[in-house]
């Protein structure tokens, strides 16, 4: 039953009622997943980042309007925080990880949910939000010193400021782990940080998964 | 509805006023407008309000513009338009105030966010920031002599916007309110015009705020004081990177009619602020600026735009930066590699000689007067061809859906177009 709520004719739904702003639906669907157990990380692997890319994809092609695409993301945010209750009930286990928007990125959606996911792994999980000045997040790793710092990118143009975030880290902190990941690298950009060997690529929710299973 | 004390039906301008009264009072009372009224305001401030008011105004005009809503069929109006008025006022102070305020521009992008939000949501609040903004016009005509004597303008000059209706402004105001009145008897469409008036005030408070007193920290470089409606995107930080960037897509408007026919001002907006982006991309290696234009090449040829239009415009702003900072013009080359990579992926399907004979037949089938009215047009759609052919979807359905439109167009250009597609298309 549990991966019959994610054949396709769910997940086309879903879509579906997401590109018409119908957020009741979509709540509808996350409950309907949440009723028959479905756990959190499926629900943001096979609904959310899915729908979030593919309504990316349709904005590139022209095939939705800009207005569409936040409306997509705004219901998406809330269903997030619907879920937030079932986030944070992980039991701790000491490690943290500070999560940022690169400088200038204001779609923050898929950096907190790598942050909701390191936090259902017990880990304490900073999301430090959209647009995060550079010398704001130096800051924060200063002070918590955190074990992962997972740096979003979902708007390729601000590659650049992703570029001098990573440098900033590496000179000041050089041991510091860095995951970088996000939408914007389905064009590219992953070769950036070859030779850089404290920086992994996380493709995608499931990547970071494997990483925290592992211990 | 709301009542008064005696049983009167309160309209909905009625309810606008006492509902955002107080917002109205406390915006008044912001340093801002003291330091107006006391000639003590940086010209700096009040080019930051133009550039925040152009920001909303291109989202809020854009989406009630091409809104289906009755509702706002019935209110909205071409006279309601001031973006060519603050476009005109930007112009007139554009080589002495460069830099933005960061505060001001950031806020503005909010409201600019949630018009669009509202647009899909609840079409008819928009209404409410409609009339924030048209009441202001009434203000506007009491405040214009400060601006005046604050910034020793004379007459209109720098002070289109404020000026929108001249002395025509209460009238207009008069017929404002009374279409907000006859349209809006909804319940609900009222309440969502009142939060939507509200909460413009105070987005508007934040960026009047953050427009006195300015420091050093709060000013920068920002997109959408070559484009409002650009989003956030980085741009050189160099004035002479910028302005090169201007010029080039300006110099490439001209090479292609098209542009301007189909596309128009706003059109032009964006050519600029891309450009400028594209400006900022010789910072990095040869394969992320080769990514980086291969997405918004992309991102183009399916809005119309085929991708030789990209590459034309790579090479003039090529020329332009390396005229202008010439100690970097092996570092600009980087753009040019990227512009000849997208040539090699059209000719890859047409050789030059063979676009040139589509071009020329479709000329002949034109006739003089269309082919010199719309240069290049051939070479265009072969152009998007070749990108259709290259894997971009919709990339020449985009330009031919437009191409062949008949209230445009006449009949023998319509044939010519489907006539040039269908041999590309089936060239070998």
């Amino acid at each position: 039953m549990m991966t019959n709520l994610f054949e396709e004719s769910v997940y086309q739904e879903y879509l579906k009622n997401l590109l018409v702003g119908d957020k009741g639906k979509c709540l509808a669907t996350v409950q309907n997943c949440l009723n028959h157990d479905v756990n959190i990380h499926d629900i943001y692997v096979h609904l959310f980042q899915r729908s979030m890319y593919e309504v990316g994809e349709l904005w590139e092609k022209n095939l939705i309007s800009v207005a569409l695409e936040h409306l997509a993301t705004s219901i998406t945010e809330s269903l997030l925080s619907f879920l937030a209750p079932q986030i944070f009930a992980a039991e701790h286990i000491g490690k943290k990880a500070i999560i940022a928007c690169v400088a200038n990125e204001y779609h923050q959606t898929g950096g907190r949910m790598v942050a909701d996911i390191f936090e259902l792994h017990g880990w304490d999980g900073y999301f430090l939000g959209a647009n995060t000045p550079h010398h704001d997040l130096l800051k924060m790793i200063d002070e918590k010193k955190p074990d992962v710092v997972g740096l979003s990118l979902a708007i390729y143009f601000n590659l650049g400021n992703l570029l001098t975030i990573v440098e900033m880290i590496r000179s000041n902190y050089p041991n510091q782990a860095i995951f970088v990941g996000g939408q914007a690298f389905r064009w590219g950009g992953v070769d950036a940080f070859h030779g850089k060997p404290q920086v992994t690529y996380m493709a995608a929710l499931g990547a970071l998964e494997t990483f925290l299973k592992a211990g | 509805m709301k009542t008064g004390l005696l049983g009167q039906k309160l309209t909905m301008i009625e309810e606008l006023k006492i509902s955002t009264y107080l917002h109205h009072v406390h915006l008044q009372a912001i340093s801002y407008f003291q330091a107006l009224v006391s000639c003590q305001l940086p010209l700096e401030s009040y080019v930051g309000q133009l550039r925040a008011l152009a920001i909303i105004h291109g989202a809020l005009e854009h989406e009630l513009e091409a809104s289906p809503n009755q509702v706002i069929q019935a209110v909205w109006q071409a006279d309601l338009k001031r973006m060519a008025l603050l476009n005109q006022d930007l112009g007139y102070f554009s080589p002495r105030v460069v830099a933005d305020v960061k505060a001001s521009v950031d806020e503005a992008l909010k409201v600019a966010e949630q018009i669009r939000l509202r647009s899909v949501q609840q079409p008819v609040s928009l209404l409410g920031y409609l009339y924030v903004l048209e009441g202001s016009a009434l203000g506007a005509k009491v405040l214009m002599p400060q601006f005046a004597r604050a910034f020793l303008l004379a007459g209109t000059e720098g002070l289109s916007y404020l000026n929108h209706y001249g002395a025509e402004t209460y009238g207009k105001w008069q017929q404002f309110q009374q279409r907000i009145n006859t349209t809006l008897g909804v319940a609900d469409h009222r309440e969502i015009v009142l939060q939507a008036a509200c909460e413009l005030f105070d987005h508007l408070k934040n960026i009047f705020t953050a427009l006195y007193p300015l420091t050093p920290e709060s000013m920068t470089y920002v997109v959408t004081s070559i484009n409002p409606e650009a989003g956030r995107h980085p741009i050189p930080a160099d004035k002479d990177e910028v302005e090169a960037s201007l010029r080039a897509a300006d110099r490439c408007w001209q090479r292609f009619p098209y542009y301007e026919a189909r596309y128009g001002e706003r059109g032009s907006r964006f050519a600029k602020s891309d450009g400028a982006w594209l400006a900022t991309l010789y910072q990095y290696d040869q394969r992320q600026v080769r990514q980086q234009i291969e997405w918004l090449g992309r991102l183009l040829a399916v809005r119309g735009m085929p991708r030789i239009m990209l590459q034309v415009q790579l090479e003039m702003l090529v020329e332009e930066l390396g005229k202008a900072v010439p100690a970097k013009r092996k570092e600009y080359e980087k753009l040019l590699f990227a512009a000849n990579e997208l040539h090699a992926s059209r000719t890859k399907w047409f050789d030059e000689a063979s676009i040139q004979a589509l071009s020329h037949d479709f000329d002949i089938a034109v006739g003089p007067e269309w082919a010199g009215r719309f240069k290049d047009t051939g070479v265009l759609l072969v152009a998007a061809v070749a990108d259709e052919k290259d894997g971009i979807e919709a990339a020449a359905t985009s330009i031919e859906g437009w191409m062949t439109d008949a209230s445009r167009f006449p009949a023998p250009w319509i044939e010519a177009v489907r006539s040039i597609i269908a041999k590309a298309r089936g060239h070998r």
